[in-house]
């Protein structure tokens, strides 16, 4: 990456060039336009397992439902011992599109229910809700809303379980971790397992 | 004749096999051994943490951690790279809003919010992969063509960070940092094959192997870029005495590299090996026009080994060793002047070597302070420059040194008003030591609104060649350059799917370190401090991503750089920029057109001429599930087949050429398959 500072004045070299002409590539022309084509006539169905690695809200749905095994809900959390609990997706969250294929998903001896939750008194009968990015400005409502309802809240808004939120979804490099406020946690009336504090990523009380 | 019929028969060849590939893989069977997404259902907590996510910045190249960087920082992915078809980091930074770039047919040059002086090596950018300092100890120079010594496939993503990052960074983040981030071995999860064919009869092939296995990561690569390149007319040179303007055959491209990066727990042990060989079609320096001997070779060779490692209670700690070696050769034929009508072939070269280390602690204290604290050192052990003409040898080594130490204080004033504050104290051997702080206020009045306001202050000390390059001592007179840098950033969230926002920036560059064309001594340009300049503009953009894989983003740019004595507008600042880029999924998945409209402004060029603006539009058609295992893309560059030429630094004036004509239409097929 240098140049050389020399100058020694223009050249008077001069040699017998080809005929001027600007080399064209028409041929290539072709070939672009016919995979082009090719491309927009395939209709070959994906295949099953080709997908490429999970994006960054599959996996942090899917710790919505793991958390269930790892967290004694509230009684009142539980819609019925033996059958339904309900994930609630609140705000306008990458997190539903995600999440919501997981509704019907069996858990030990419950079923898990998805649904997409507008206003803080439609979080009543969830016992997780996840609070989307889009809600900061009205966090501090929720997350008291919630604390008076007995609903165990997770988030990915930065500081979440400073701002007094559950469980706080946090991105290590490529991997999605999680951060617990057992405090917020515990006065939602659940309990939570020592395995999932040993593997939380920071616990603030 | 025969070569052009061979590489046109070869790439017949490439295309035909591509297109037979494609029917005969339709009808194959789908792979084993990635997990569905639906899949993770059966993962248990301790598998989701180690799951890697494919999109850990988000499909909008936002999120909300951005938001809150003292900085506007952009973040290009993997995917972006492939579904836009960009071939080099100069690409990818055109795509960038403030940045625009130029070719003058053997290197590529960044400018950022109009300010790229010709001749300068970008050196006011600092590039790093995986953290590790990829600019040399003898230019400073940056590699953003094809001498970028890591094949572009091989990026996870580039973080651009724009505007004065001293205060952690150091020298050379003058106007911003560039840092690659490479993927690792399990994102191959196999091998990886990828050969690709385009215009005037360039070639390209990159064979990679990565796994993890047993808690070792590994990823191997190796790659090629051969380009026959095409024959230039330059409209200045049109006289029988430079062969009526015409440069045959003297564009050619040969470019090797290799990668490999092993990881074992915490550590990280990579290196990085590329060399490539470009023609010059220009005669720079007054070298003799249309001379297949006129051209460079630049080789870079990169080791690190970093480690990093999470303690609980927020304590994070880096680690790293590294070492930087680079060589180049420029032959420069002449007419000699001793014995006319002869010729000779001058040989330029250098060497420069460093090691360096570094340390850094980030520790959150409490709920309200982040710390991130660190030093480092580099020993530039070897920066040898030497150049052999018909007059003799001129052989100049030397060694030098610099270190910095840095504070910065991410500071939660209140639940939406972040203080980021921070300073570096850095000392060079060859100048004076200098401190250099920044500031930023970050405010979230409203959901979904946020206002930055930054204050920075970087300085770049000369580099070897600018202090000993013909002379064989310090040019004494020769000081550091500063830039003091305002901006003013207002974000606006649109839903949760869009974003814009309006940034307005001045920057103040005091002694800047340039050619000075205006005063050629007999056998140099001189590198001086010319005085003041200013560069104020603003910026709008936008940028939204939809569920469905749509994206699309765009800015523009009114900006202007001056003088600050003259009030006169500086060569190669463009006054507008603007930028377009969109990635529509034509079948959901598996198919997409990404499509790029970038405008660059008119522009002065050293000499004082006019060069107009340009619209460049490229178009890339791209698959990655059609096929199972293949990824196939198609692209076109400069669809319209605009002819526009940029600004050509000192050295193409003393060749008698005031710009540098760009690439018409060119295209690209590529096909990428694992196994």
């Amino acid at each position: 990456m240098a140049m050389v500072q020399r100058t020694c004045g223009r050249s008077r070299f001069q040699r017998n060039g080809f005929l001027p002409g600007r080399p064209e590539s028409r041929w290539l022309t072709a070939v672009v336009i016919m995979a082009l084509a090719i491309f927009l006539l395939s209709s070959t169905p994906p295949c099953r397992g080709e997908t490429p690695p999970p994006g960054e809200y599959q996996v942090k749905a899917a710790y919505l439902v793991r958390f269930l095994k790892y967290v004694e809900l509230h009684g009142e959390a539980v819609a019925d011992k033996d059958s339904t609990i309900v994930i609630g997706i609140l705000g306008d969250s990458p997190m539903w599109s995600a999440a919501s294929p997981l509704d019907g998903t069996r858990l030990q001896n419950h079923v898990v229910r998805v649904r997409r939750v507008e206003e803080p008194e439609e979080m009543r009968g969830c016992g997780i809700v996840f609070i989307g990015a889009g809600e900061t400005g009205r966090l501090g409502q929720l997350v008291e809303f919630a604390g008076h309802n007995r609903i165990l809240t997770v988030s990915d808004i930065r500081r979440f379980v400073y701002a007094g939120g559950g469980i706080g979804f946090v991105n290590r490099g490529k991997h999605v971790r999680f951060e617990i406020n057992r405090t917020a946690v515990q006065a939602t009336g659940a309990r939570i397992s020592s395995d999932l504090l040993r593997l939380a990523d920071r616990i603030v009380e | 004749m025969f070569s052009e019929r061979f590489h046109t028969s070869l790439l017949n060849g490439c295309v035909s096999l591509a297109v037979a590939l494609f029917f005969l893989v339709s009808a194959g069977s789908c792979p084993a051994g990635e997990i569905p997404p639906a899949d993770l259902d059966t993962l248990e907590l301790e598998e989701l943490m180690q799951v890697e996510v494919s999109t850990v910045y988000g499909a909008s190249r936002y999120e909300q951690e951005l938001s809150e960087a003292p900085a506007a920082v952009t973040v290009v992915t993997a995917d972006d790279i492939r579904k836009h078809g960009y071939r080099t980091l100069a690409a990818i930074l055109e795509g960038v809003r403030g940045f625009s770039t130029t070719y003058d047919r053997n290197y590529h040059y960044a400018g950022f919010r109009g300010f790229n002086r010709p001749g300068d090596y970008g050196t006011r950018f600092l590039l790093l992969v995986d953290g590790i300092r990829v600019n040399d100890a003898v230019y400073d120079a940056v590699p953003l063509g094809p001498d970028f010594p890591l094949d572009i496939d091989l990026v996870d993503h580039v973080e651009i960070i724009p505007g004065p990052s001293q205060s952690v960074y150091g020298s050379n983040a003058f106007f911003g940092v560039i840092n690659v981030v490479t993927r690792e071995g399990r994102d191959l999860a196999g091998g990886e094959l990828s050969a690709s064919a385009g215009s005037y009869a360039t070639y390209g092939g990159r064979l990679s192997y990565g796994r993890k296995v047993r808690g070792v990561e590994l990823l191997l690569s190796g790659s090629f870029t051969d380009s026959e390149g095409q024959d230039l007319f330059f409209r200045e040179l049109d006289s029988p005495q430079f062969n009526n303007g015409w440069s045959r055959g003297n564009d050619s491209l040969r470019f090797g590299s290799g990668f490999v990066k092993a990881t074992i727990g915490d550590f990280t042990l990579e290196g990085i090996f590329g060399r490539s060989r470009k023609n010059i079609p220009t005669n720079p320096w007054g070298t003799i026009f249309n001379d297949p001997r006129t051209s460079t070779t630049d080789t870079y060779s990169l080791a690190g080994l970093t480690y990093q490692h999470s303690f609980p209670a927020g304590l994070d700690i880096l680690a790293r060793l590294s070492a930087n070696w680079y060589r180049y050769r420029g032959d420069y034929p002449y007419a000699s002047t001793l014995v006319p009508g002869s010729e000779y072939v001058g040989k330029d070269k250098s060497a420069g070597d460093w090691v360096g280390g570094e340390l850094m602690l980030v520790k959150e204290l409490g709920q309200r302070h982040k710390l991130v604290a660190g030093g480092e050192f580099r020993d530039n052990y070897r920066q040898n420059q030497s150049y052999l003409d018909e007059n003799g040898l001129w052989d100049d080594r030397r060694t030098s040194y610099n270190w910095g130490v840095y504070l910065q204080d991410e500071y939660w004033l209140l639940d939406n008003l972040i203080l980021n504050i921070g300073g570096r104290y850095d000392y060079f051997s060859t100048s004076e030591g200098t401190f250099n702080p920044r500031i930023a206020v970050i405010y979230t009045p409203l959901d979904g609104t946020t206002l930055k306001l930054l204050y920075g202050q970087a300085f770049r000390a000369p580099n070897a060649y600018e202090l000993y390059v013909n002379t064989g001592s310090p040019q004494s007179s020769l000081r550091e350059e500063t830039v003091r840098s305002f901006e003013a950033i207002v974000e606006q969230k649109f839903g949760a799917r869009m974003h814009g926002g309006v940034d307005l920036f001045l920057n103040h560059m005091h002694d800047i370190i340039s050619q000075d064309p205006s005063r050629p001594t007999e056998t140099s340009l001189p590198f001086t401090n010319v005085d003041e300049f200013e560069s104020r503009g603003m910026e709008l953009f936008f940028r939204g991503a939809w569920s469905n894989g749509f994206r699309a983003g765009g800015s523009y740019s009114l900006q202007r750089t001056i003088d600050a004595k003259s009030d006169a507008v500086l060569p190669n600042a463009p006054g507008q920029l603007a930028k377009f880029d969109a990635i529509v999924p034509l079948v959901t998945d598996r198919i997409f057109l990404g499509a790029e409209q970038q405008y660059t402004g008119s522009r002065k060029d050293l000499a004082g001429g006019k060069l107009p603006g340009f619209w460049v539009t490229n178009l890339t058609l791209f698959s990655q599930n059609v096929i199972s295992g293949l990824e196939l893309s198609a692209s076109v560059y400069n669809l319209f087949d605009r002819h526009y030429a940029v600004p050509g630094a000192g050295e193409h004036l003393l060749g008698g050429l005031t710009s540098i004509e760009q690439d018409g239409r060119t295209y690209r097929f590529k096909l990428t398959g694992r196994f």
